[in-house]
């Protein structure tokens, strides 16, 4: 078969969580008052979900359809409309047309099964994280709005489209991340996470102008070849010009500066840690598993024009290698336990950059879908920690919960070693195959691949601290204090946390005290994650690459290849990965009671601890030179420009011109006479100018 | 002779209009001798007339009966009409503001529908002329209504103050229009906009040329174009809420349809004024979006926000340079117009949507004006807050917003056209302007309200259908843009 | 320039016609000048106004009701100004002219009527 059979429910994927959207947004909150608490949560909640997985559903008939489709590109046209099968116009202005189509390919399918699967799973466990929050329909409402945006910005067919979805994201996850709205922090944390991800932005929207600008088209690929890619793998660009890598350069570096805002990396990774403020479904969800990686799926679907030039690949993996690195260390230091693993997922997301850069986008790809299946989980077991600790994230007042929360402990295992990278474990191959490919890298690849393995290391030690903090040293919190007292927040003012998830489970059982194992519907899926932690590694082992075959389809040839055998490879990975452990092992189990390296004093002595524990001054640097100076200058300006600088020209033009001075002087109004005689001035310059211009233009 | 039009196939191709000077006499007289005191009627029967003639409008844009009238004066073609649809839409939901905004204040004086009747008459007049004596006439049928509604709330010095500065520095500027006017007359010898058109080319004069300068300022001062901009914030914020909004929307169609007509007239000497609009709209562009992010006041931000989007529309104006530069340049030119009117439909519903939340919030019995006044407004009026949120979202053009699709289109025409400069300005501009629109966003969404909510806002119909007509083709249109495209796509 | 050229003759009469009449009035202006006797007194030297003695400074506020009178005298002034060319060529233009001056006269009243029923003609 050459078409794609069903295609008319691809509409549907999207078309379901739109439909959750639009009915909870209206009926939401009135279920929830009118059944009552409970039966009206679980109406709500269970609705939410049920249409996630319903999604998912549709995109696995579509994925089977695809595996069944024959030719060499796997690629069909469908329409974001529910039961239509051909794409219809969203814009057709004058020769400019942009459908509101479906490109569905082994790219854009595999994310609707991570976006829809994974998101499936987090609803159901935020049914029960979120049980007691008193906003419980608007959480829903927005979250199945963030599915529809994200399943738009995978599917589209054209950049404009996907640009909606990319917008749309953003602003679900502002409103998510600020959720907790009460807490200034929260929502000076949501205002940061938008505001950066707009400079990304500006890159994203000038990279959209530009391919316009070349190829004169924005839609991806067409049925006859007539898309920018379709233009690009051609090695043409429009009115016969040539696709050089000039224009490789221009689009690739713009649409990176798009990914690095909404991906998180240097320098602009600053806001996905604050961004934890939001409740942990939310940070597994929209800030590890899906959103944060649409850099990666955005470069990879424009991987035909990326490949094209060197210098973009070579910039792609130079920023990917330096984030990994750089928050890897940054993850060493924190005491928040959400924050370690947000710092952990932009050093992972580095890693799909360096993938990427190397080429190798299906082997960024794959760790996008290992990654989002371990980090989802070790965010919702996470999650669960901090619910069994009434609302507790920092790992100073944790310890020896291995026995206490046995499920989420054992899923919590499976994640750790999925991440450090141990095989057979999932993070293993896809890391394994990305740091294969950076080593193969022109002229710099042993220097990268070096680098690398020291961040695998740098990974298994923080991963591995962060267990024995929480996990296997001694116990350092009172038993019986926990839930006795009011909201979480009060007894940890003083270290800067803001995630509080103190608002939602906290009321759930206000009279049980003690460490107490979450309910069901947050244990399934923990244990579905784990299982997939532990053996999703081997739909991309190197022996047979069942995943980068798949997608093949969608990316771009390259001159990727690998600068390690397999074998030299994985024993390296395995050995950093150890020596990680190792370490940790014997500096945390000499100092179980307190579960501390460095005394107090020692860290306020150690400029290797002070300066990732304060993020590398980053968020610092900026926050002095954008928002104090920033607001300054605004408001300067405004004072300036319009009171000063135009009042001041018209008072030195009335003063040359004794005449007018002396007349409008008598004029008490005062500001219309400097309005005037502004305008007046413009007037002058404006005729001026035009009089220049056309003696120029004459004199030719 | 037979076929030739007659004096009434003239009236009847104007019939919106007057059935407008007829709606609006019948309300001034009515007011005063036949209904005193029953003071809901001025605004009913002026929706019915507006309706009407929006009916008749609507019928004849879609039957395509547009033509040449008066003797060449006016040109109903398709942008005519399709502006004096969006300049009705635009009265439409104005008069429903004003109910609510009239009875809140105890302003509901019977003149103020009449004027305002009138002045979208005069608006319209602009959009159709196609004599720049035509074009100067509704230019001040429009402005003299508006000076005297800007003034309305006699008792508020404020709105006096600016009031008489609207018309001092109006008059300064119709002065230059009508003095550029003169001067490009001395320099063809007509004043026909369509006869300019063949004429321009061979009348390189330094008088011409002055001219094109003072119609660009005259022009310039209706759309708030910097450095002609300085009445803006002081008049929008002194005016009566419901005054500014429509104003925001009415004047700047009226301009920049205007301009549409001047410049795509003047398009063979495109040389001599280009240089001057793109550095008008750079400086519109980005002053205006910096001078914005320092108000506290949402009206004068709005304002600043107006002046910001002139800057945007001037970017179609020099698109509309290139009309003459080959297929590709016709063909941005076309965009630059159907995009404009697109943007300036999206700029109206946008704006008199954020003002119209303003008024209804009034209903409160305190005047909301300053940005603190909205903290936490998600709290107690969440509705509200939400549509708000749209306008701003619309206003900042993030997607998938009315205000994106408008920005899209002359982004479009602007790189179809070969202004890249100003295409990137443009979306650097865009991405500034976000910060100021997010403030609003963020002070009702994200703070906590300061006081103990006050009473929630009483169900007022006017503000309630204006501002939920305004949030719905927001949305609408945002998603469907083509449906808005079936009108202003007939504009070429 | 052809248009130029058309008119070049039209404006030179302006011109000429603009000095002449400068010409005429700096004239009369230097004969009186010239032949009159120079005697001033105080009571002479003042401002002339209505002959009554100028009490205070000319930048202080006016009723309003001044510019109402003067703006309603003017708006009728002006109809009248039309009327008369229209009275004129009364038989040549017809009933339509009639019936446009029908309407031009009852926009007038209208707001005659407005300003009346306001009360806007009353003093205090």
């Amino acid at each position: 078969m050459h078409e794609l059979p069903s295609a008319n429910l691809v509409g549907l994927i999207t078309g379901l969580p739109l439909l959750g959207f639009l009915f909870h947004a209206f009926f939401g909150k009135l279920i929830i008052t009118r059944m009552g608490n409970a039966v009206g949560k679980r109406v709500v909640g269970g609705l939410a979900t049920a249409l996630v997985f319903a999604s998912f559903g549709v995109s696995l008939i579509i994925f089977s359809g695809l595996l069944s489709m024959e030719g060499e590109h796997k690629r069909a046209f469908a329409s974001l409309i529910p039961f239509l099968s051909k794409p219809v116009a969203w814009i057709d202005i004058a020769g400019f047309k942009a459908n509101f189509g479906a490109l569905v390919d082994p790219l854009s399918i595999l994310m609707c099964l991570i976006v829809t699967g994974i998101g499936g799973l987090i609803h159901l466990y935020a049914t029960g994280y979120m049980a007691a929050d008193k906003d419980y329909a608007r959480f829903f409402t927005y979250m199945n709005l963030f599915i529809f945006f994200m399943l738009v910005l995978v599917l589209a067919d054209n950049i404009l489209l996907m640009f909606v979805g990319w917008e749309g994201v953003g602003l679900c996850s502002y409103l998510l991340i600020s959720f907790w709205y009460e807490d200034t922090e929260n929502s000076k944390a949501g205002n940061k996470a938008f505001i950066v991800n707009r400079v990304g932005d500006v890159g994203y929207a000038l990279g959209i102008m530009a391919i316009f600008a070349f190829f004169g088209t924005l839609t991806f690929y067409t049925a006859d070849g007539k898309g920018f890619l379709d233009a690009a793998i051609a090695g043409k660009a429009a009115n016969g010009a040539d696709f050089t890598a000039e224009i490789a350069l221009v689009i690739g570096l713009l649409l990176f500066v798009g990914a690095c805002g909404k991906s998180a990396q240097f320098p602009l990774h600053v806001w996905l840690p604050d961004a934890m403020a939001g409740p942990t479904p939310v940070s597994a969800l929209i800030h590890a598993a899906t959103m944060v990686t649409a850099g990666v799926v955005m470069l990879t679907r424009m991987s035909p024009i990326i490949v094209k030039s060197e210098t973009v690949l070579l910039v792609v993996a130079v920023v990917g290698l330096f984030t990994a690195i750089f928050a890897a260390t940054i993850a060493l230091t924190q005491n928040d336990i959400k924050k370690v693993l947000a710092y952990s997922t932009v050093s992972q997301l580095g890693y799909m950059f360096l993938g990427c850069g190397a080429g190798a986008f299906g082997a960024g790809m794959f760790h996008v879908t290992t990654h989002a299946f371990f980090k989802a989980l070790l965010f919702l077991g996470a999650g669960s920690v901090i619910h069994a600790l009434h609302h507790e994230q920092d790992m100073r007042r944790m310890g020896g919960l291995s026995k206490k929360i046995k499920v989420t402990y054992l899923t919590m295992l499976a994640g750790w070693v999925a991440i450090c990278g141990i095989p057979p474990f999932a993070g293993f191959w896809s890391k394994d195959e990305i740091l294969g490919y950076a080593a193969g890298i022109h002229s710099f690849g042993m220097l990268i691949y070096a680098v690398g393995l020291i961040t695998a290391a740098l990974t298994a030690f923080y991963m591995s601290r962060l267990m024995w903090k929480t996990f296997w040293s001694d116990q350092r919190f009172d038993e019986a204090a926990l839930g006795a007292h009011g909201h979480g927040g009060d007894s940890h003012d003083a270290l800067h946390d803001h995630g509080n998830d103190a608002h939602s489970v906290h009321d759930a059982q206000p009279h049980s005290s003690g460490v107490k194992e979450s309910p069901p519907s947050m244990l399934v899926p923990l244990v579905i994650l784990a299982a997939l932690s532990v053996v999703g590694g081997f739909i991309g082992t190197p022996f047979n690459n069942f995943f980068e075959h798949f997608l093949e389809p969608s990316i771009a040839r390259s001159e990727a290849h690998h600068g390690v055998s397999f074998l030299t490879g994985a024993a390296l990975g395995t050995i950093a990965a150890a020596i990680g452990i190792a370490l940790a092992y014997t500096l945390y189990a000499k100092r179980r009671a307190t579960g501390e390296l460095l005394t107090e004093a020692q860290k306020a002595g150690n400029l290797l601890y002070q300066a990732p524990a304060n993020l590398w001054y980053v968020d610092r640097f900026f926050y002095d030179l954008f928002v104090i100076r920033g607001g300054n200058i605004a408001v300067a300006l405004w004072r300036v420009v319009d009171q000063n600088i135009i009042d001041g020209l018209v008072n030195a033009v009335a003063g040359i011109t004794g005449l007018f001075s002396e007349l409008f002087r008598r004029l008490q109004t005062g500001y219309i006479r400097a309005y005037a005689l502004s305008m007046l001035t413009g007037v002058v310059l404006v005729v001026i100018a035009l009089l220049w211009s056309a003696m120029r233009t004459m004199g030719k | 002779m037979p076929g030739s039009p007659t004096i009434w196939d003239d009236l009847t191709l104007i019939l919106p209009l007057i059935v407008l000077w007829i709606t609006s006499f019948v309300l001034l007289l009515g007011d005063v001798v036949v209904w005193k005191k029953n003071r809901d009627l001025n605004p009913i029967l002026a929706i019915v007339g507006t309706l009407i003639a929006l009916g008749i409008a609507v019928y004849q844009t879609i039957s395509l009966t547009g033509d040449k009238a008066f003797a060449r004066s006016l040109n109903m073609d398709a942008l005519a009409q399709v502006s004096m649809i969006a300049l009705l839409v635009t009265g439409l939901l104005a008069i429903l503001l004003a109910w609510t905004y009239l009875k809140n204040r105890g302003l509901e004086r019977g003149e103020y529908y009449p004027l305002m009747l009138l002045s979208v008459s005069g608006a319209a007049l602009m959009g159709a002329a196609n004599d720049l004596i035509v074009l100067f006439i509704g230019l001040e049928i429009l402005s003299f209504a508006l000076y005297v509604m800007a003034g309305f709330s006699r008792s508020d010095i404020r709105s006096e103050e600016a009031s008489i500065k609207y018309f001092l520095l109006g008059a300064f500027a119709s002065a230059f229009l009508l003095y550029g006017i003169a001067l490009v007359y001395g320099a063809t010898q007509t004043t026909q906009l369509s006869e300019l058109a063949s004429r321009v080319h061979s009348a390189q004069t330094p008088m011409l040329v002055a001219g094109i300068g003072l119609l660009i300022v005259g022009l310039g001062f209706k759309a708030a174009v910097i450095p002609f901009h300085q009445w803006t914030p002081d008049v929008y914020e002194g005016a009566p809420t419901s005054v500014t909004a429509y104003m925001a929307g009415a004047a700047k169609i009226a301009a920049f349809v205007a301009m549409l007509r001047v410049f795509d007239s003047l398009a063979p000497v495109s040389s001599v004024w280009l240089g001057a609009i793109q550095a008008l709209a750079v400086l519109t562009m980005v002053f205006g979006n910096l001078l914005a992010i320092a108000q506290t006041n949402v009206k004068r931000m709005l304002a600043y926000s107006s002046i910001a989007h002139a800057g945007y529309l001037m970017v179609a104006i020099a698109t509309l340079a290139h009309r003459l530069d080959g297929p590709r340049g016709a063909q941005a030119g076309e965009l630059a117009m159907t995009g404009s009117l697109f943007y300036l439909f999206a700029y109206t519903f946008m704006t008199l949507g954020a003002f119209g939340v303003l008024i209804y919030l009034s209903n409160r019995g305190k005047d909301y004006q300053q940005i603190e006044d909205l903290r936490g407004l998600v709290r107690h009026d969440p509705r509200t807050a939400y549509a708000m949120l749209f306008f701003m979202l619309s206003l900042g053009g993030i997607p998938p917003t009315m205000g994106f699709m408008g920005k899209w289109q002359i982004f479009y025409a602007a790189l179809s056209g070969g202004e890249i400069m100003l295409a990137i300005v443009m979306a650097l501009t865009s991405v500034m302007a976000a910060f100021y629109y997010l403030k609003i966003v963020y002070v009702m969404c994200f703070e906590e309200p300061r006081e103990a909510a006050p009473a929630p806002a009483q169900f007022s119909f006017g503000a309630s259908l204006s501002v939920l007509l305004s949030a719905a083709a927001t949305i609408l249109f945002g998603i469907m843009p083509g449906l808005l495209y079936t009108l202003t796509g007939l504009v070429r | 320039m052809p248009a130029d050229q058309s008119s070049d003759f039209s404006y030179l009469a302006v011109v000429v016609f603009t000095f002449v009449g400068i010409a005429f009035i700096a004239f009369n202006l230097l004969l009186a000048r010239l032949l009159s006797p120079s005697a001033p007194t105080p009571e002479k030297l003042t401002t002339y106004e209505c002959g009554v003695q100028p009490i205070g400074d000319a930048w202080r506020q006016f009723n309003p009701r001044y510019y109402l009178f003067a703006l309603l005298f003017v708006v009728f002034d002006v109809e009248a100004v039309f009327l008369y060319p229209w009275a004129v060529a009364f038989r040549q233009v017809g009933a339509f002219a009639v019936a446009e001056m029908l309407i031009f006269v009852g926009l007038l009243i209208a707001g005659l009527i407005f300003a009346w029923r306001r009360e806007a003609l009353q003093w205090e």
